[in-house]
């Protein structure tokens, strides 16, 4: 059986991001990579938006223009979320589905159930919530989003470290009256972090996920391949244009 | 005429549907947090509500969307065929 391939914690802005888990999604399709496991950091910090999502609708673009945030479409659906550099780490698995439950359902509840795993390491108590989320007491700790592209299954997620969710919405258009103070602690009271969780580093947490996602599998570690930089830096411009990014 | 309409998906995700219409839909967006694999049959799917009446019920266009789905092997998780019908019929209103 192939051994994954797990790239090791990296750090690029939102477009890079993004091309690189698609050019690793067709080499792995093209059966010229093997499955991957991969870590990330956005820098600059970022704003993501889902598949079907308005970037108009969902982010202040002019303020990430003026304090430098990027924003992107992902190809994957789910919502808008604000990528802190200091604030979450980013993963994404990308294999054939035959690795993974038939049903999407069942492929997040795995997938998810690694992180959970990971979290435990930090003695950090976490449930996976439908369809797509990771909580601790129902408070919101991980956001993910799964596509499913000519027989290969990529999904990515964010764990979240430390949470500012003044500086989220600073970023994300929610109406004047949702971004009131009483909303701000609503949304507090809603989402966690491993920090606020177990004041672990950040680095103590890669690791812990990092096991979780590794643990019982065969792996090697390895780097982005020559060719799936080349691809990734053609479809770098996609991700950059606004035809993709303001598309809907 | 153009119209807007939100609904929260009960136990699934966010919908918006942006239409502009007349007697019958001259063009329509469906945006929001779901998801819909394969994603890019999203544009067939808004094309396929283009010139629907609008006084096609929420149960017409329901089942229209549903046999296309079916028709398609569309999956959605966290939006249904009724509650994009819905939204749609909201928006109209």
């Amino acid at each position: 059986m192939t051994n994954w391939r797990v790239i090791q914690l990296e750090e690029h802005d939102a477009y890079d991001n993004m091309s690189i888990d698609e050019s690793i999604l067709e080499h792995i399709k093209d059966e010229r990579s093997n499955p991957t496991i991969r870590f990330y950091r956005w820098k600059p910090s970022a704003v993501s938006i889902g598949r079907f999502q308005s970037m108009e609708d969902e982010v202040n673009i002019e303020k990430c223009r003026s304090d430098g945030i990027d924003f992107v479409r992902r190809i994957t659906g789910g919502g808008a979320v604000y990528h802190d550099y200091d604030g979450e780490l980013t993963y994404s698995i990308i294999g054939q589905e035959s690795m993974f439950p038939k049903s999407i359902w069942e492929s997040y509840r795995m997938i998810c159930g690694r992180i959970i795993n990971g979290l435990k390491q930090l003695k950090i108590d976490a449930q996976f919530a439908p369809i797509n989320d990771i909580v601790i007491n129902g408070k919101k700790i991980s956001g993910n989003a799964q596509t499913r592209k000519e027989g290969i299954l990529l999904q990515h997620g964010t764990i979240l470290y430390k949470t500012d969710v003044s500086k989220m919405f600073s970023y994300l258009n929610v109406s004047k009256e949702k971004i009131s103070d009483k909303m701000i602690k609503s949304v507090e009271e809603r989402v966690t972090s491993v920090y606020a969780e177990s004041g672990v580093s950040f680095q103590e947490l890669y690791g812990a996920i990092m096991l979780g996602m590794t643990e019982f599998r065969e792996y090697d570690i390895g780097v982005i391949s020559s060719s799936e930089a080349r691809r990734a830096s053609e479809l770098r411009k996609t991700y950059s244009s606004s035809d993709w990014n303001f598309s809907r | 005429m153009y119209g807007t309409a939100k609904l929260k998906v009960p136990g699934g995700k966010l919908i918006s549907v942006k239409v502009t219409y007349w007697d019958s839909i001259d063009s329509v967006q469906i945006l929001g947090d779901f998801f819909i694999y394969p994603e890019e049959s999203i544009l067939e799917i808004e094309r396929t509500l283009v010139g629907t009446s609008t006084k096609a019920s929420e149960q017409e266009i329901s089942s229209r969307l549903q046999s296309f789905f079916d028709g398609h092997d569309i999956t959605l998780v966290g939006v249904t065929a009724q509650s994009i019908a819905m939204a749609l019929k909201m928006a109209m209103k």
